[in-house]
C-alpha cells in the first residue's frame, strides 16, 4: 500500500490535519513561552492534561474536552499563584508535573484501563484522531493564533519586559492568564498527534531552531511555525510509512532540523561576525566627593556656599560592580 | 502642577521597610537626580512612583492625577536598568515599536503616525542605522540608547531612568550625556536614578538623596561660582563603590 492509499483513509487524513495544525500552533505560542523563559510550562501543562485524559476514562467521556478543562484550569492556578507570589514558578511547576501524571495514572488504573491505553495520550497514536476531535482542533487553533498573532505587539512586551508592560497601562496580568490559557489549549490539542510527554518539543524546538536563523522576534515566529508544520506533516508521513509512533518521529524531525539550524548558524557566525563595538570595559570617569570645612560631610553641607568638590581621581574600574540584582 | 509628587512613601519588600517616609517631586522641565549608595531605596522609589511596587503609605501623584486613577501612561517613558531586560533576538526596532502600544488599539496595525514615532525615537538616540540589528548582538551602551529610544517611542513629557550610565564605558557614557541633554532641551522631565554623577552633572537642577529609605537631602547639588579645588586628594586606592553618592551616604552615617 502506498502513502496516498494510506492517505485515502479518513483517520490518515485527520491525523494530517491534526499534525499540521499542531504544528502551526506549537511555535506560535511557543514563541512566547521561550521568551519569558518559561519552557517546562508546556511540559507541566502536558502532565497536568493526563490527569484530564484520565478523569475522561473513568467518566467514560471524550478525552480532548475534558483534558482541555482540566489543563486550562491547572494552568490559570498556576499563574494565579505565580502573580501572588505564593508559589515560587519552580516549585509550582514540580506540582503540575508529577501530581498531574499521578493522578492520570491513578484515574486511568481505577477506570481499570492501564498505562497501556493512556500511553497513545503520552506519545501520540495517529489512528486516534476522530472527527469530534478535528471540529475542536480547527476552532481552537483558530482562536488561538487570532490571539496569538493580532495581540502579538502586546503579548511580545509582556514577555520582554513586564514592568515596563505596566507603566505602558497594559493589563499585563490579563495578558499572562492568556498566554498560558493558549499553551495549556495548544498542549491539550496536540495530544493524538505529538502526545503530552512530547508536545513541549513541539513548542521549543522549532522555536529555538528559528532562532538560529532568524533575525527578529517576528521571523523567529514566522519561521518556527513554517518549522512546525514541516515537522508536523514530515512526522505524520514517516510516522505511517515506517509505522513509528507520531509523536516522538515528529519530535525527532524537530530536533533534526534544529541541528541542521544550529549548524547554519555556527557557520554565518564565522564569516559575518557580530557588529557590537567590543569595548574594554575600562572607565575614566570623574569622582566628585564632597566634604565641608571640617572634613566631616553632613548633609547640610550641600546648603552650605563652601561646597568642595574634588575632580580628579582617574580610576581604572570593571564596571560589572555597579549593577544593582532586582 | 508638579509632574511627579510623592509624599510620606513608605514601602516594605518582603516584610523589609526599604522606604521610610520619601518625599519627592519631579517638576515641569525639571531634571532631578536621585542619588544615594546601593541599596539605598533608589530603585525601589521609582518602582513605588510607577506603581510597579505597592505602598504601604503615601500620596503619589503623576501629572495632577493620583496613581491609583492615573491612566495617562503615554505621557511617561519608563527606562529600567539595562541587564534586567531579555530581549531574546529581537531587533532594535522591535524593542522601540513596542514603545508605542500605550497609543495603539487592539488587533491594529502601525499607523503612520506610529512608525513616525518610532524613527524619531530611532534617530533620537542614534540608532537608524542598527534599527534591524537583533538586541542581543548589541554593546551595553547601544542596548541603553535602545531602551531609551522605547521609551521615547511614546513622545513622553516625562522620562524616568534606572542608572543608565551603570556598566558603560566612558565613550559610552558620553553619547548617552548627549541624548539626555537633548531630552531635556525639548522640554521633558527627567527623573535619573543615579549612582554617581558621572557626565551628568551639569544638567541636573536638583538633586534627592536617599540613605537607607530616607531623604538626607533635597536640593541643588552644587552652589554656582563656589567650587574650590582647596582639599583636592586623589582616590586612586578607593573601593569602585566610593562615588559622590556613596560617599555621601557612608559620611552621613557618621
Ligand atoms: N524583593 C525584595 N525583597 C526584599 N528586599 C529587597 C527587595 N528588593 C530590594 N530589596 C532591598 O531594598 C533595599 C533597597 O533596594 P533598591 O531600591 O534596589 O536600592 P538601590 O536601587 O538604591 O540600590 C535594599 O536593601 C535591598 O536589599
Ligand atoms: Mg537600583
Amino acid at each position: 500500500m502506498t502513502l496516498a492509499d494510506l492517505f485515502s483513509f479518513g483517520f490518515m487524513q485527520r491525523a494530517l490535519i491534526a499534525a499540521l495544525i499542531s504544528g502551526l500552533l506549537c511555535p506560535a505560542v511557543g514563541a512566547y513561552i521561550v521568551q519569558r523563559r518559561l519552557s517546562l510550562l508546556g511540559d507541566g501543562l502536558g502532565h497536568v492534561a493526563i490527569a484530564g485524559v484520565g478523569l475522561a476514562m473513568l467518566t467514560g467521556t471524550a478525552p480532548m474536552p475534558v483534558a482541555i478543562v482540566i489543563c486550562l484550569v491547572g494552568a490559570l492556578a498556576i499563574e494565579l499563584l505565580r502573580q501572588r507570589g505564593h508559589a515560587t514558578a519552580d516549585v509550582g511547576l514540580a506540582i503540575l508535573f508529577y501530581g498531574g501524571i499521578s493522578v492520570g495514572l491513578l484515574l486511568a488504573g481505577l477506570a481499570g484501563q492501564g498505562a497501556g491505553t493512556l500511553s497513545q495520550y503520552l506519545f501520540g497514536s495517529l489512528i486516534t484522531v476522530t472527527t469530534g476531535d478535528i471540529g475542536l482542533i480547527i476552532g481552537l487553533a483558530v482562536v488561538v493564533l487570532v490571539v496569538g498573532i493580532g495581540l502579538s505587539p502586546q503579548l511580545f512586551s509582556v514577555c520582554v519586559d513586564e514592568d515596563y508592560a505596566r507603566t505602558q497601562g497594559l493589563p499585563v496580568r490579563l495578558l499572562n492568564l492568556m498566554i498560558v490559557a493558549m499553551a495549556a489549549i495548544t498542549v491539550t490539542l496536540s495530544m493524538r498527534t505529538v502526545g503530552l510527554l512530547l508536545v513541549s518539543a513541539l513548542m521549543v524546538v522549532p522555536v529555538a531552531a528559528a532562532q538560529n536563523l532568524a533575525g527578529s522576534f517576528r521571523a523567529t515566529i514566522g519561521i518556527a511555525m513554517a518549522i512546525g508544520v514541516v515537522v508536523g506533516g514530515g512526522g505524520t508521513l514517516i510516522s505511517a510509512a515506517a509505522d513509528t509512533p507520531s509523536g516522538p518521529t515528529i519530535v525527532v524531525s524537530a530536533i533534526v532540523l534544529f541541528a541542521l539550524a544550529a549548524g547554519i548558524s555556527a557557520i554565518q557566525r564565522r564569516r559575518h561576525p557580530k557588529v557590537s563595538d567590543v569595548v574594554e570595559p575600562t572607565i575614566h570617569h570623574v569622582v566628585a566627593e564632597v566634604t565641608d570645612h571640617a572634613g566631616s560631610a553632613a548633609p547640610a553641607v550641600l546648603h552650605d556656599d563652601h561646597v568642595d568638590y574634588l575632580f580628579g581621581g582617574h580610576r581604572h574600574a570593571p564596571h560589572g560592580d555597579h549593577y544593582d540584582e532586582h | 502642577m508638579g509632574i511627579v509628587e510623592a509624599t510620606g512613601l513608605e514601602v516594605s519588600l518582603d516584610g523589609t521597610p526599604v522606604l521610610r517616609g520619601v518625599d519627592l517631586s519631579v517638576g515641569e522641565r525639571e531634571t532631578v537626580a536621585l542619588l544615594g549608595g546601593n541599596g539605598s531605596g533608589k530603585t525601589t522609589t521609582l518602582r513605588a512612583v510607577l506603581g510597579l511596587v505597592p505602598r504601604q503609605a503615601g500620596q503619589i501623584s503623576l501629572f495632577g492625577t493620583p496613581l491609583d486613577d492615573f491612566r495617562a501612561w503615554a505621557r511617561i517613558g519608563y527606562v529600567p536598568q539595562h541587564g534586567a531586560v531579555q530581549v531574546g533576538n529581537a531587533t532594535i526596532w522591535e524593542l522601540v515599536a513596542s514603545g508605542r502600544l500605550p497609543h495603539r488599539r487592539l488587533f491594529r496595525p502601525l499607523t503612520p503616525t506610529d512608525n513616525t514615532a518610532i524613527d524619531d525615537a530611532l534617530a533620537m538616540v542614534a540608532l537608524t542605522d542598527l534599527a534591524h540589528q537583533p538586541m542581543a548582538h548589541l554593546s551595553g551602551g547601544q542596548r541603553q540608547r535602545a531602551l531609551i529610544a522605547r521609551a521615547l517611542a511614546t513622545r513622553p513629557d516625562l522620562i524616568v531612568l534606572d542608572e543608565p550610565l551603570a556598566g558603560l564605558d566612558t565613550v559610552s557614557q558620553d553619547e548617552l550625556t548627549d541624548v539626555l541633554e537633548r531630552l531635556k532641551e525639548a522640554g521633558l522631565a527627567i527623573l535619573v536614578v543615579l549612582h554617581e554623577l558621572g557626565p551628568f552633572q551639569p544638567m541636573i537642577d536638583r538633586g534627592v538623596v536617599l540613605r537607607q529609605g530616607v531623604v538626607i537631602h533635597d536640593g541643588p547639588l552644587q552652589s554656582a561660582g563656589e567650587v574650590t579645588h582647596e582639599h583636592a586628594h586623589h582616590h586612586d586606592d578607593q573601593p569602585a563603590a566610593h562615588t559622590w553618592a556613596a560617599g555621601l551616604a557612608r559620611e552621613a552615617t557618621r
